[in-house]
């Protein structure tokens, strides 16, 4: 079975090419793109549990100026690109969905909206609880 | 053709396409470029002059991500410390996503993003919009007691 993940990443960059189409434009970099969309939703899915872990054990999490914290979140960005790319793992995600897509597009499109719907959700819910009951 | 060291990508018709032909081929035939060895010479230096605007691109799209992420996690925090101005800090973040959106449109949009990063990053808008009214109540002033400054000279006729 594959994982939400890859079906998320290959939804992306089936988006990005989609919508290069209809702009009449050439994305040179369309992969890039899709893993630096789903670098920017999983850092907000963990962004959540961070301030979650840190109010359990009362630990002080990482803060500071903008910069530090730009550094401290990177490893997130670094992980995702590691995790599509490692030794091409992107051909065989492509490879195996690529023939699927025709039959599975709308259960990977539903994956995907539900994904980002659920980001948005648990981050406005952390968000509004957040507010002084940490 | 494929040269080596050629950067391949795939675009939304699934027609291969190559970063040279792209950017370098469509209009500079063998004749412009000179000999066989010098295109070759040429296509390599145009893919790699490709590859490198390409690594920057990528560079900055990352700390575009790490930039609006890094803006969620101060509202965060802000909110998690009862912070007064908690609201400010996330109409702010809101702000600073914005013109990331806008800093994609290009021309205008370079310069309008640059011009606000630029002092977010060094003045801070804080500082900024307070020295500008200061500035520009200070200029009434001087015109009011007819005390010349150089835009006066500048725009005399």
């Amino acid at each position: 079975m594959i994982p939400i993940y890859d079906r998320v990443y290959y939804t992306l960059y089936r988006m990005i090419l989609r919508l290069t189409n209809i702009f009449e434009m050439e994305e040179e970099m369309p992969r890039i793109n899709a893993v630096l969309m789903l670098s920017l939703l999983t850092t907000l899915n963990i962004i959540p549990i961070l301030f979650l872990i840190s109010t359990l054990t009362e630990a002080s999490i990482f803060s500071g100026s903008k910069i530090r914290i730009m550094i401290a979140l990177f490893p997130i960005i670094a992980f995702n690109y590691l995790l599509i790319f490692y030794k091409s793992r992107y051909k065989r995600i492509e490879e195996y969905l690529s023939a699927k897509w025709n039959k599975e597009k709308v259960k990977n499109i539903l994956i995907t909206f539900f994904y980002l719907l659920c980001t948005g959700i648990i981050l406005w819910f952390s968000l509004r609880t957040s507010k002084g009951n940490f | 053709m494929i040269y080596k060291g050629d950067w391949l990508f795939r675009n939304s018709k699934g027609e291969i396409k190559s970063i040279f032909d792209k950017k370098w081929g469509n209009n500079k035939s063998p004749e412009n470029l000179g000999n066989i060895k010098n295109y070759s010479k040429n296509a390599q230096k145009g893919i790699r002059t490709t590859k490198a605007v390409n690594v920057v691109k990528v560079g900055g799209r990352v700390i575009i991500v790490a930039s609006v992420t890094a803006d969620i996690y101060n509202v965060f925090i802000a909110y998690n410390s009862n912070d007064p101005n908690a609201d400010a800090v996330l109409a702010k973040a809101i702000v600073n996503t914005g013109m990331t959106g806008v800093a994609f449109i290009p021309g205008v949009g370079w310069a309008l993003a640059g011009i606000y990063f630029t002092i977010d990053a060094t003045l801070g808008w804080e500082n900024a919009i307070p020295s500008y009214i200061e500035t520009e109540n200070a200029k009434t002033d001087m015109r009011e007691q007819k005390i010349m400054n150089y835009s006066d000279f500048k725009f005399a006729p």
